[in-house]
């Protein structure tokens, strides 16, 4: 009987047994987190006060929200080797919005929110196990979805979204995600991904920041911190992963070689011709973009705007890319 | 699948399969028995019909197949008809729940069809004549009830899903959901665009899902309703109307104004019509426990999709186990209402943030009063499901352990309004105070005063009235007890007459109460002829057993007794279970205790 009186004594229980604090909820733009953790993962680890779990902080704000007192960005993304803990720290931040608003405390050290209107959550295809469709399809048609539905006051997790397809379109659909999400939706998120290219966007665009899985290395072997920290994974440690998974040796060392063929020739030159293509890359702060002569990257880019091809959406989204271009002709 | 199809509801059908069947030939003729049976079949084509036979229920056919392969139970053969066998299989009336329960799983719907008489009085219109049969229930897995079907922690929603004409003010495809719990009489009404109707759904996670047939047939509707674990049955279309809706609402609910409620929209009323409808279908006319109805629009919850849920595993794991789940993790509830109340919450976050703030008031203070809530939660630890209990006597299903419940859940609803004295209590605290004490306190009296305190799980086991209740029922009792004792000193009494000390009294269920001796005794008995009034039953092996006219009479005294004994105990749990259905909007309150 008395579901009430059990719910909440139950979740005080919860609160008490567990450590959790009270968040604070408002009208306001923000996502404030500090020191989060993962109930069920953490509950699996085991003891809490053991110190398996590592927490962590996470600080979205939208730019509207009256007082800013913490980060400047409202979409953050997530980079580092798997295994690291990327996924974790999505869904942390996601189960810490619903656990707030159904009137739960949370478990984290404390935690302002800006109410949110409608969560969304995705995980790239290769997680995922459903049959029938094209798993890439799935994806698509989801994250489809979160593009169309994210309102302003939404939070999105996308993790490893376009890992289901080929690199460079799949580096390409996650690239124009976080335009996307950024200019239209205008959303916090948290975008989870191994294209380490999408972190030049952080310098580009404002509100988006960049945050890795911090990771030691020690005699060749890698150590998982699981503490996230600003800035970019430099690689992905996939190698080390497989190693680790009992790839044999041979295995791995030929990787290794693989590897370093692809990285100093191949794919650097594949990314530097991308860069010269499309203008998406003209932002990439490393190899300075040679100031051309003639039309600016703007003007040709306009001049190939078809207006009448074009659904309202499509402009807006031109119009963007337009305004980047623009920037960077102003800076070159 | 194809099974789901080819369902089709309502009388007509069945009239119309009956009425094609052919004559048959003479040679052929069923036996009454089957020919009712038939009859009923033809009435009930989309379900597994349970037909009452004594203390079994039989099942024959088709059905006979697929139960026996389904339940892993002997298939046998009972008689012929058209010149087959007629396969049977059966399960015990005892046992009934548990069989019930594994058909509901694999989603079959059964005709539950009880015998309406006693076979004696069918016997009285003649020896050819069939007792009467009728199906009192439709089991699916969105109605049932019974403890042993039902998960404790979980709500079982059956849901209406309606697809409403887009219109200037709403366009595109709109979805109106009307869900009940019957089990519990929780109602919820609420209307989504179409591309949140997947979201929705999967918040609601109902046992089965009711569309109209259209709507029903449509595959990604099929597609949702596989991926949710729901069944899906189609219902006419003609369920689905908003004038009829209003006026059942009005009816069920005892309201002159169903705006009393809140402002609903037609496609609400349309689909709350067609849940009523179904549910009536289902229950054959009986009123099942009806809360007043809950509106959650789009703007009163955070919206979370079918995949974000299922991505984040919120109320179970990606195998689709509780395990693993965030509700699993947090979940320190120490009832079955609690633990739904939770799952709930979980699966529905506000967006308000006043009342976001009230939950967060209560939270903290029962963390902060740490006696408060250590004391709430045992006496909630020892409190049974009120709403089930409530919800099963409302529908003429529960039985005397169901008085026990309302008389316990009572009782720790005084005991936990006494606990929240505090005088500092939030807001939400204040309110389900208030809602503790609406119960009339002459019902939990009335109801301590008569349940004794073992309680037996069935009305005729006998028993469940405490002594000191009723005169009539202790006299009876008495009458009973005492022929009982007369029957021991009846023993006594023949073991000195006749010198055999090895005379037993025993009882079997073929010759009622008898006297046993030995065999090589048996002479004696025989031989002292009718004077001493010793007359012979039967010669075993072993033994010879004898009867007198003595023990015949006590015996029909004890019979006489015993069943006037459990007419009174069946008169006493009517008129408490009428009481109980009498303050079912209070008892209600009581068990909702300030749900918001």
């Amino acid at each position: 009987m008395q579901p009430p009186l059990d719910q909440y004594s139950a979740l005080a229980e919860l609160a008490e047994e567990c450590a959790l604090v009270r968040p604070r909820v408002d009208e306001g733009g923000a996502f404030q987190v500090s020191g989060a953790r993962h109930l069920v993962v953490e509950q699996a680890l085991g003891s809490r006060d053991g110190g398996a779990f590592v927490a962590n902080d996470c600080d979205l704000s939208l730019p509207e929200g009256e007082e800013k007192t913490g980060g400047e960005d409202r979409l953050l993304i997530v980079t580092g080797p798997n295994m690291a803990g990327k996924s974790t720290f999505l869904r942390q931040n996601a189960l810490v919005v619903i656990l707030a608003q159904m009137g739960s405390y949370v478990p984290a050290q404390s935690a302002r929110i800006g109410v949110v209107d409608r969560l969304f959550s995705r995980v790239g295809a290769a997680d995922d196990l459903a049959g029938g469709r094209s798993t890439f399809m799935v994806e698509m048609v989801e994250t489809a979805r979160i593009l169309n539905q994210a309102t302003a006051r939404s939070f999105v997790i996308l993790d490893e979204i376009g890992r289901g397809t080929a690199t460079f379109d799949g580096l390409s659909i996650a690239w124009a995600c976080v335009e996307h999400l950024h200019g239209v939706n205008g959303c916090r998120a948290l975008f989870a991904t191994h294209y380490h290219e999408l972190t030049a966007l952080a310098g580009t665009l404002e509100g988006v920041g960049a945050v890795t899985m911090e990771v030691k290395e020690w005699k060749d072997e890698i150590i998982f911190l699981h503490k996230v920290a600003p800035g970019a994974a430099d690689r992905s440690y996939g190698i080390h992963v497989a190693k680790l998974a009992g790839l044999p040796a041979g295995a791995v060392a030929r990787a290794q070689e693989v590897l370093g063929h692809l990285e100093g020739g191949e794919r650097a030159g594949i990314a530097k011709e991308l860069a010269n293509d499309l203008p998406l890359f003209a932002a990439t702060p490393n190899p300075a973009p040679v100031k051309p002569s003639g039309p600016s990257e703007t003007e040709q880019a306009l001049g190939a705007v078809n207006p009448d091809e074009l659904t309202p959406r499509d402009a807006l989204e031109a119009l963007y890319k337009l305004k980047a271009l623009l920037d960077n002709d102003s800076i070159g | 699948m194809a099974k789901r199809t080819t369902r089709s509801t309502g009388a007509e059908a069945a009239r119309d399969r009956a009425a094609g069947q052919k004559p048959r030939p003479a040679a052929d003729a069923p036996t009454p028995v089957m020919a009712q049976y038939l009859e009923i079949k033809a009435a009930n084509p989309d379900c597994l019909l349970f037909y009452r036979m004594g203390d079994f229920y039989e099942l024959f056919f088709a059905d006979a197949e697929v139960a026996s392969r389904t339940l892993g139970i002997a298939l046998t053969k009972r008689g012929r008809h058209l010149g087959e066998d007629i396969p049977m299989c059966g399960v015990p009336v005892r046992a009934a729940d548990e069989y019930l329960q594994k058909l509901i799983r694999a989603e079959h719907r059964v005709a539950v069809c009880e015998q309406m008489e006693d076979p004696a009085e069918a016997k009285k219109r003649g020896h050819k004549a069939v007792v009467r049969r009728e199906v009192v229930r439709l089991v699916t897995p969105g109605t049932i009830t019974e403890e042993a079907l039902l998960d404790s922690r979980a709500n079982n929603f059956l849901t209406a899903l309606f697809r409403a004409p887009s219109s200037t003010t709403a366009p595109g495809d709109n979805y109106a959901l009307a869900s009940l719990d019957i089990s519990t009489g929780e109602f919820l009404l609420s209307e989504v665009s179409g591309t949140d109707m997947a979201g929705e759904l999967s918040r609601l996670g109902p046992g089965e899902i009711v569309a109209g047939d259209e709507l029903a047939a449509d595959p990604e509707i099929r597609a949702l309703a596989d991926q949710i674990g729901a069944a899906l049955t189609p219902v006419p279309r003609a369920y689905f109307d908003s004038l009829g809706g209003e006026r059942a609402l009005r009816d069920k609910l005892g309201v002159a104004e169903i705006s009393a409620f809140g402002d609903f929209t037609r496609p609400e009323l349309a689909t709350a019509g067609a849940l009523l409808k179904y549910v009536e279908l289902t229950q054959i006319g009986k009123q099942p426990l009806l809360r007043p109805p809950k509106r959650m629009g789009p703007s009163d919850v955070l919206m979370i999709d079918a995949a974000t849920r299922a991505n984040l595993e919120l109320v179970s794991n990606s195998h689709g186990e509780r395990r693993g789940s965030l509700l699993h993790a947090l979940d320190r509830s120490v009832t079955g209402a609690g633990a739904r109340a939770l799952a709930g919450a979980l699966a529905s976050p506000l967006t308000d943030t006043a009342a976001i703030g009230n939950r967060l008031d209560t939270v903290q203070y029962l963390l902060e009063k740490n006696a408060v809530r250590a004391e709430l939660r045992t006496t909630l630890k020892g409190c049974p499901d009120l709403a089930r209990a409530l919800a099963r006597l409302t529908l003429g299903r529960g039985g005397p352990r169901d008085l026990g419940a309302i008389r316990d859940g009572l009782g720790g609803a005084g005991q936990a309004r006494k606990i929240l004295s505090g005088d500092t209590l939030p807001v939400l605290l204040r309110g389900v105070k208030k809602d503790l004490g609406a119960p009339p306190d002459a019902l939990p009296r009335e109801l301590g005063a008569a349940l004794s305190d073992e309680i037996p799980a069935q009305l005729r086991d006998g028993g469940f009235v405490r002594t000191g209740y009723s005169k009539d029922l202790d006299d009876a009792r008495a009458l009973r007890d005492k022929s009982r004792r007369v029957i021991a000193g009846l023993q006594n009494d023949y073991v000195q007459a006749t010198g055999v000390k090895a005379l037993k009294i025993r009882h079997n269920n073929v010759l009622g109460y008898f006297i046993e001796v030995p065999a090589a005794h048996g002479g004696r008995l025989m031989g002292a002829g009718e004077d001493n009034g010793f007359i012979h039953r039967q010669t075993m092996a072993s033994a010879m057993r004898f009867t007198t006219l003595e023990l015949g009479q006590t015996e029909s005294k004890i019979a006489a007794a015993s069943d006037r004994a459990q007419g009174l105990e069946q008169e006493i749990f009517d008129d408490l279970a009428s009481r109980v259905s009498d303050a079912q909007g209070e008892i209600g309150d009581a068990a909702a205790a300030g749900s918001v």
